[in-house]
């Protein structure tokens, strides 16, 4: 198996959001020339370098196992949030609702402050210069 | 040491690689191999799905950088990742001497 197999197999195994998925890759192609240069620089020959190299990389089956278990793990972590966060909203509208109900606090009038309250009748008075008719 | 001691304490030892310095994948892989005095036997390919759970975890933060004329994902520690480390290094420590007073008194 050649580096560029390897890639290809993993690349068609793994899961999850594209370009998360080609940034792994892209890791994986670095660190496999990264690591065939410094056997290479040890005067390994280039061929035995790459299959020496393949083989500490391990499987891109076992990669791949362990990439598309995280992701699965992280799903369920964010499916996890997601419901808190969504029972914690329920529960705060269900508790506002309730304490609207039961009158606490008291929803505002909505004439409250605008409409001065009535004053008492004042006694009706006569206008002065009038004579009270007999 | 067998794969599984390896496996057990995975992201103690990245976290660990990564707490002098950022480092890239193939950066953390030497450090440990380096560090552990070639101890750990284990799919180097594996490290990186390791890498990128912690990043999503938190604990780690990664960019493309210029590594010797090649662009490589660099890593570093969150201030998060600082505080695992601290608490995941005490947890080790703990185990280490119960189980260092266990076999010593076999």
């Amino acid at each position: 198996m050649t580096a560029d197999d390897f890639l290809d197999e993993l690349s068609s195994a793994l899961r999850g959001p594209r370009r998360r998925r080609q940034r792994l890759i892209s890791e994986l192609a670095a660190h496999i020339d990264d690591a065939i240069r410094a056997e290479v620089a040890a005067n390994a020959p280039p061929e035995q370098a790459e299959r020496d190299v393949l083989d500490r990389l391990g499987s891109a089956a076992a990669i791949a196992r362990r990439w598309n278990d995280d992701r699965r793990g992280h799903r369920e972590t964010w499916r996890r949030r997601a419901a808190v966060i969504a029972l914690t909203a329920v529960a705060a509208g269900a508790l506002g609702v309730t304490q609207y109900a039961a009158g606490k606090p008291q929803p505002p009038k909505p004439d409250a402050g605008l409409v001065p309250p009535p004053r008492p009748a004042a006694p009706m008075s006569e206008p002065s210069g009038w004579k009270k008719q007999e | 040491m067998g794969r599984e001691a390896f496996s057990g304490h995975l992201d103690l030892l990245l976290l660990s690689a990564l707490a002098a310095e950022a480092r890239h994948g193939w950066g953390v892989i030497d450090h440990v191999r380096r560090t552990s005095g070639g101890r750990f036997d284990y799919p180097e390919g594996t490290i990186y799905p390791a890498l990128h759970r912690l990043e999503e975890e938190g604990l780690l933060r990664s960019k493309w950088s210029n590594v010797d004329g090649r662009r490589r994902r660099v890593y570093e520690l969150t201030r998060r990742g600082r505080r695992a480390l601290a608490g995941r290094k005490q947890d080790w420590h703990e185990f280490a001497r119960g189980i260092a007073a266990v076999i010593e008194h076999a």
